[in-house]
């Protein structure tokens, strides 16, 4: 096939509307597992804190080990376990809690520093009013600590969206998975993956320059030392 | 678990824990001076350098890793360049991870000061010279934990070249659940030999983290 | 007028309780499998997506369409009198096992190979399909007969019969494993790997996709396809004998075959696999 017909394969609109529901799909499944990640986050986050010490413990051996291992193998843990506890969930929703657990760990740890970000102070302070643990955490910590969050939160965002596509390899009918299956039906791997990678591009690029605008009026900019402060949570 | 010959199933896993570490050992070792290049690049004076290193930076952070390992493995032979599967995922990843070293090389440069560098300049130093003994050394201090997660990312990420068929650790823990059905006996065992190598690595990076910012405050 | 109305009024009652009276329910005994599924109202069955004449979605229409999806039509057909009430799900060589096992699925129609090993993990149905496990190369290629598979770079896909196979007859071989057939194709598309090895039925459905390519007629090994099953279901698995035995005698197979496949002569195979099929 020469090159226009490659093109033209590509650019057909039933074509181009099978990718557009792997989109659909990869949006769905991103933005389910970041709204449960950021739930089941924020639980390991608390207890990790939380002073009762085994659970804590619990807390932090769960996250350490997560986050060490490829979202990959976590992924398809994960996927034969919802088998073997029978679940009948659906590759959609296995895929989903396949990558909440990976991501929660992740997103724990970024909780625990926002938290750990908020001065002292405050925590002692809301404390000395009557406040218990989680009510101090609630009402004065958390709502703070959310705030200055969000860039990380967005970053991990758009690390789920390109882990989505992972879901590609265990049957998962997203967006790279559909771009395999245009591409070796009509054998133009450069113009569909090319196509694909530039659907990705748009969607994450603009993701992360609203983290960076949001990194902008949150952090104080004046202290150059914020920025150095933040973890040094760059993730690959 | 229906495992004959323990042993032979572990040397098998760790044939390709030794790919692993191999992929990850070239992907750091091309992709640290290639990302610092870029890194520099963005922060040049000329303006077509930035401009070059900010695209560069910007689309590869910004598509899922999968895709470059697809494109050289499936997509290049098209165009007449075939290239062994190993080297088509030590390409991916390095690009892929040089992306992300550029970032911090960049972040570490701005922010060292801008006192410091005016001082400096002001001394007699010129721009190289002002880089060389003020800039650098203070951004690679600080870029150094960052650095030691860009490794461990690294790590994880190979495990993605399974899909091109690269011997590594997932790839081979892959076959060896498919021929004896024990799928949580292997991939428990394929998340140890991780592990193993990760945690020590992560530990470094904390460690280093709580030092740095010690001397920040 | 009034003999008009009442005529109208039979063949009105005939249409309604028309089907009730056509198709017998097949009946199970009650809390098993085969029960769950005539309680449900359709069935289940796991096809694959990336099979070309077998069970392959049609990326413009996104329609499954196939030999297996067909029979699965009218598994649906003999079990509900209809061939919609069925309901398919996508299934990989890594997947088809574990979904049977944890029952996502009631059946399994995707090009599976009956092996001692899988039979010790799901039950099988009679065979359905007799394929073999071949080798394929580009039209240009050097290679002309099986010896020289030995030094050939073989791509095949993880979790299928063919990589076995070829750790066992080529050990020297290099082999390029990667995770679907389709992928495989395409490592052999673009000239990664000298040598393709899969069902025939695979390469049917690959040379349907591009011209270019040849098939050593020599059989590797024999692959009869069957239908998987959860254990502990024999109700099911007796049902779904009968329904293939009475697939290939009213011939409906040759038919079906002949629809999706296009190979007029082939035969059913017979029910039961000769033990020196089965690896």
């Amino acid at each position: 096939m020469d090159f226009a017909a490659r093109i033209a394969a590509l650019l057909d609109p039933d074509i181009l509307r099978f990718l557009g529901g792997g989109l659909g799909l990869t949006l769905v499944v991103a933005l389910g597992t970041i709204a449960l990640s950021l739930i089941g986050g924020t639980a390991l986050a608390l207890v990790r804190l939380s002073p009762w010490r085994p659970a804590s413990l619990a807390a932090a051996a769960y996250v350490e080990t997560i986050r060490s291992l490829p979202s990959f193998l976590v992924l398809i843990y994960v996927y034969f376990a919802t088998y073997r506890a029978r679940l009948d969930v659906g590759t959609v929703a296995a895929v989903i809690l396949g990558l909440t657990v990976y991501h929660s760990a992740k997103i724990a740890e970024v909780v625990r520093g926002g938290i750990q970000s908020i001065d002292r102070g405050q925590t002692e302070a809301a404390r000395a009013l009557g406040l218990g643990f989680m009510q101090a955490m609630a009402s004065v910590v958390l709502p703070q600590a959310y705030r200055r969050m969000l860039p990380p939160l967005v970053s991990e965002l758009v690390l789920c969206i390109k882990n989505t596509s992972i879901g590609s390899i265990v049957g998962l009918n997203e967006l790279l998975r559909r771009g395999t299956i245009v591409y070796q039906q009509y054998f133009n791997p450069i113009e569909v993956l090319t196509l694909i990678a530039l659907i990705y591009w748009g969607l994450c690029f603009s993701l992360s320059r609203v983290a960076a605008r949001l990194e902008g009026s949150v952090v104080q900019r004046a202290e150059r030392g914020a920025l150095l402060r933040a973890p040094a949570a760059v993730e690959l | 678990m229906s495992s004959p010959g323990i042993s032979q199933n572990l040397s098998f896993l760790l044939e390709g824990f030794k790919v692993t570490i191999q992929l990850t050992a070239l992907c750091t070792a091309l992709s640290l001076p290639l990302g610092a290049l870029v890194g520099l690049a963005r922060a040049a004076p000329i303006k077509l350098l930035r401009v070059a290193g900010t695209a560069y930076v910007e689309f590869l952070r910004n598509i899922p890793p999968l895709i470059l390992l697809f494109f050289f493995f499936f997509g290049l032979p098209s165009t007449g360049v075939t290239i062994d599967d190993f080297e088509c995922g030590v390409l991916a990843l390095t690009l892929y991870t040089s992306a992300f070293v550029a970032e911090i090389v960049r972040a570490g440069i701005a922010a060292v000061e801008r006192g410091q560098v005016d001082a400096v300049r002001s001394l007699g130093f010129g721009y190289f010279g002002a880089l060389r003994y003020v800039v650098l050394p203070q951004a690679l201090a600080m870029a150094l934990p960052a650095m030691g997660n860009v490794i461990v990312g690294i790590v994880k990420n190979t495990a993605l070249v399974a899909s091109i068929g690269v011997t590594d650790l997932m790839h081979q823990g892959e076959v060896l659940e498919s021929h004896t059905f024990a799928t949580f006996s292997t991939f428990t065992t394929v998340a140890l030999l991780y592990l193993a190598l990760i945690v020590p690595m992560s530990s470094a990076v904390a460690v280093l983290d709580r030092r740095r910012m010690r001397k920040v405050r | 007028m009034r003999l008009r109305m009442t005529m109208l009024m039979i063949a009105a009652l005939a249409l309604f309780c028309g089907p009730a009276f056509g198709q017998p329910k097949p009946s199970f005994p009650p809390g098993s499998l085969g029960d769950k599924i005539v309680q449900r109202g359709f069935v289940i069955v796991g096809v694959r997506y990336d099979i070309p004449l077998y069970g392959f979605q049609n990326p413009k229409s996104g329609q499954v369409e196939g030999f297996e999806v067909d029979i699965a039509k009218e598994l649906a057909r003999s079990l509900f009198g209809a061939p919609d009430k069925l309901e398919l799900r996508q299934v990989v060589s890594r997947t088809r096992i574990p979904m049977l096992q944890e029952g996502v699925v009631d059946v399994v129609i995707a090009n599976l190979t009956q092996t001692k090993a899988r039979m010790q993990e799901i039950d099988f149905t009679d065979l359905y399909n007799l394929a073999g496990m071949q080798a394929m190369v580009a039209d240009s290629s050097p290679i002309k007969t099986l010896a020289d598979l030995k030094t050939a770079t073989i791509a095949v896909a993880k979790g299928g019969t063919g990589e076995q196979a070829m750790h066992e007859l080529y050990p020297e071989a290099k082999l390029i494993q990667l995770d679907s057939h389709g992928d495989s194709f395409q490592a052999l598309v673009s000239r990664r790997a000298t040598v393709f090895v899969a069902d025939d039925t695979t390469l049917q459905g690959m040379q349907e996709k591009l011209k270019g390519f040849r098939v050593i007629p020599e059989r590797l090994t024999f692959e009869p396809h069957a239908m998987g099953v959860a254990k502990g279901h024999p109700e099911w698995v007796a049902y779904l004998n009968s329904f293939i035995t009475e697939l290939k005698s009213s011939g409906k197979w040759k038919e079906l075959y002949r629809k999706n496949v296009g190979e007029s002569t082939r035969e059913p195979p017979p029910g039961k696999p000769d033990p020196k099929w089965l690896r």
